[in-house]
Order: structure tokens, then C-alpha cells, then sequence
């Protein structure tokens, strides 16, 4: 027998064999199939199932997240707008202190931090008036107006304000040498420029993040 | 024989493709994974700022509304105790030996310059060394990376009370109330510690996310 006739003939057996192998887990995988659908492969089908469903997860917290919004670092004090993936606006701010003041009789007291957490813009004044809260008249001393209109301060918050809920709001600031540090009351106060820019930029319903 | 090659080859790979087994591990992975996800859309659904410790990325998110505001690398970190299901966690308590105490204010007298104290309360002020104290006796201490004698010396004092006496002890002690008890060391950088400890109010809520093999 030449070479290449035994050559031929062991290939064709060793493909014979394979064909019978092949053939077998075939008859075994269908005979699976037979004993329940929940018995082929579970971990093949859980693994799909399961990395269809983090797929799912993460589209879902995707579109939790705001397309255009604002976002405050209380720590470092800075303001950043971000409109869609592009961050169009980076300004050094002010926010609370986190200081605390208890008025002369011990029965109230305010913590003055700005809040943190997920806000939205509620309202926009362009020269706003400042109605000073009571805490405003105990920290510097002086008597709690019974007067509404003692209460009126034109010209303390800038040219612009935009609310933010709870009597919180973005303003301007008298005092711009201390934009950068924690001094507030838990508003957050902007320089001229970089106010007018946002303020002109985000309507009412825009979304603020701060941390 | 070209034809039986090929039929050959044919054969072979379909039996390796169809061999291809699928580990025990993904599955794990892919489970936690989907936890962690389904705890995310859970705190991500409400207005609160969260805290994801991943220490898979090695990582510390601050995260609202699924937009990491922050991330910190993780240097290293131990992790011992009852293993932590990726699952939301209440901040109870946050603890410090030099606890950055609130300014009180005092009142104004008449005449006085508004701004000539300025009590602020800023992260300069916030500890380096700290420990989070979570609800299912979960513990966070957070240590800078050792750099120099000093910080060295009090990382080496730091894991002496740790594996000596509160791991131990605290398992023992939860084991027999019959309560869990994990211990999470975390290095950051000194600058990042100190914003995490800013940036985690008591009663924020965290997620650790920490692949090990789970009940499915």
C-alpha cells in the first residue's frame, strides 16, 4: 500500500470517528432539550440573561442623568454648567460656611450650610431685593423688624438671583475678594461676569447638583 | 482530501466552540454586578448624593443621579469580616480623633465691622483619619497613604488596633449577638480623604461594591 492510500484512509477514519462524536452530542443535546427548556445550558442562558439585564441597568441610570445642568462643589467652592458632555462655564463661588448661630433666647437655631443634593432652578429676578430672615437682623445685632418692608435690602444680591427652593439662591456679591472661601449663609454667591453668563444661559427648570 | 480537511476542521472547531465551557466566576460577577446596578438605580431615582466604594475600579465615586460628581483612586484597601452584599448602606455615624467641630456664631454688637471675623468652616478643617460607621456594623477607616516616619509609624499603630484587638473583638462580639461585623481599611491621598469626609454627610447613604462569590 503507497503512502499516500494509507494517508487517505486514516484521514477518512479519524473523520468518520469525529462525524460519530459529533453525532452523539448532538443526540445528547437534543435529548437534553427534551427533559426542559430550564435544563439546557442554564448557565449559558443565565449569562445571557443576565448581561442583558445590566445592559437594561445601566441605559436606565444613563437616562437618570441630566443632559444640561449645573453642578456645585461646596468644597472647593467652584460652579461649573454643563450643557450636554461640554462643561461651558467654570466659576469660583461661595458657599455656606456650615456655621452655627442660636438666638439670645436658646430657642432657635441655624446651621448655615448650603444644602446638598439634586435642585431645581424655581425662579429667576433680575435686580432682586434681599428680604432679610430673621437671622440676618440676630447676627448683626440688631432688633427683628415687625415691619415687613424694614426687612427690604435692594443691592446686597447683585443684579441677578435665581432660586433654588427654600429660600436659597444663586446672587451676586457685594464682597468678591472672598469669592473661593465658605462664608455664606448657605446661598451660593457669583462674581458679576460669570452670574450674567448663567443667568442668561439657564432657564427656570434647569437642574443644579451640589455636593 | 481537500474536501475531508475541511470537513475536518469544520468538525473540530464546532466541538471546541460547542466545549467552550462558561465559568462559575462570571456568573458571580455578573450577579454582583447586577446588585450593584439594581442598588444604583435605587439611589440614583432619589435627589440624595450616594457614595460608591468600588473596590473592584479601586475607586470612590461620588455620585448623584448616576453622574459621578468626584472620584477618588484608591491607593489600597483591606477588607476583612462578613462579606458586603453591593447593597445601599445609611451613614450612622462619622468619627475622628480631631472631629472638625461647627463655628458658633456670635452675634454682632453695633458698629462692628460684618467682616472682620469670618467663621468658616472649610475642607482644610476636615480629618485625615477618619472612620464612617455604617448600619449592619459595616466600618469604613479611612487613612492617608503612610509617606514619612510619622504617618508611617501611626498606619503601623492604625492596623496594630485594627487586626489586634477591634477585628477580632468586634467579630467575636457581633458573632455572639448574632450580628455582622466588616472591617474596610481604605488608603487615600491626604487631600482626597479629607474631601470624602466633606463630601459624606451622616445619613447619606454608600454602596461597597466588592466581587466576592455569592449566593445567587
Amino acid at each position: 500500500m503507497d503512502k499516500n492510500k494509507l494517508l487517505r484512509i486514516s484521514l477518512y477514519l479519524f473523520s468518520f470517528l469525529i462525524a460519530i462524536e459529533g453525532a452523539g452530542h448532538l443526540i445528547a443535546s437534543k435529548a437534553s432539550k427534551k427533559n426542559g427548556p430550564e435544563h439546557v445550558k442554564p448557565e449559558k442562558r443565565l449569562l445571557h440573561s443576565l448581561r442583558f439585564e445590566n445592559t437594561l441597568l445601566r441605559r436606565k441610570i444613563e437616562a437618570l442623568q441630566p443632559k444640561d445642568y449645573i453642578l456645585v462643589d461646596t468644597s472647593r467652592n467652584v460652579l461649573y454648567l454643563h450643557k450636554g458632555k461640554r462643561m461651558i462655564l467654570r466659576a469660583t463661588i461661595s458657599c455656606g460656611s456650615g456655621s452655627i448661630l442660636t438666638d439670645s433666647a436658646g430657642k432657635r437655631e441655624w446651621v448655615f450650610e448650603t444644602p446638598r443634593g439634586e435642585f431645581t432652578i424655581q425662579s429667576k429676578y433680575e435686580k432682586p431685593t434681599w428680604i432679610k430672615p430673621d437671622w440676618a437682623f440676630i447676627e448683626e445685632g440688631k432688633p427683628i423688624p415687625k415691619n415687613f418692608m424694614e426687612r427690604a435690602e435692594t443691592g446686597t444680591l447683585g443684579d441677578y438671583a435665581l432660586g433654588f427652593g427654600n429660600g436659597y439662591f444663586i446672587h451676586g456679591t457685594l464682597y468678591t475678594r472672598l469669592l473661593g472661601r465658605n462664608i455664606t449663609h448657605g446661598c451660593i454667591r457669583m462674581g458679576d461676569r460669570d452670574l450674567k453668563t448663567l443667568y442668561e444661559t439657564v432657564p427656570i427648570g434647569a437642574k443644579i447638583l451640589i455636593f | 482530501m481537500h474536501l475531508s480537511g475541511s470537513l475536518l476542521l469544520i468538525i473540530i472547531l464546532a466541538l471546541f466552540s460547542d466545549a467552550k465551557g462558561i465559568s462559575a466566576s462570571e456568573i458571580d460577577r455578573l450577579f454582583q454586578e447586577n446588585r450593584l446596578l439594581k442598588s444604583e438605580v435605587q439611589l440614583a431615582r432619589t435627589p440624595n448624593i450616594y457614595i460608591l466604594f468600588d473596590l473592584v475600579e479601586k475607586k470612590v465615586q461620588i455620585k448623584a443621579k448616576g453622574v459621578a460628581l468626584r472620584e477618588f483612586p484608591v491607593e489600597k484597601f483591606n477588607l476583612a469580616g462578613t462579606p458586603i452584599q453591593p447593597k445601599p448602606f445609611i451613614l450612622q455615624n462619622k468619627s475622628a480623633l480631631l472631629k472638625p467641630k461647627r463655628i458658633k456664631i456670635k452675634p454682632k454688637k453695633i458698629g462692628e465691622d460684618a467682616l472682620s471675623d469670618i467663621p468658616a468652616f472649610e475642607v482644610k478643617d476636615m480629618p485625615v483619619r477618619y472612620r464612617f460607621d455604617f448600619e449592619d456594623g459595616i466600618h469604613i477607616y479611612v487613612r492617608p497613604k503612610p509617606e514619612g516616619g510619622i504617618s508611617t509609624l501611626l498606619d503601623l499603630l492604625s492596623s496594630l488596633k485594627s487586626y489586634g484587638i477591634t477585628m477580632p473583638v468586634g467579630t467575636l462580639w457581633n458573632a455572639l449577638q448574632q450580628k455582622t461585623y466588616t472591617e474596610l481599611s481604605l488608603y487615600l491621598s491626604a487631600e482626597d480623604a479629607r474631601l470624602l469626609y466633606w463630601g459624606m454627610p451622616e445619613g447619606s447613604r454608600g454602596i461597597i461594591y466588592a466581587f466576592t462569590a455569592m449566593d445567587r
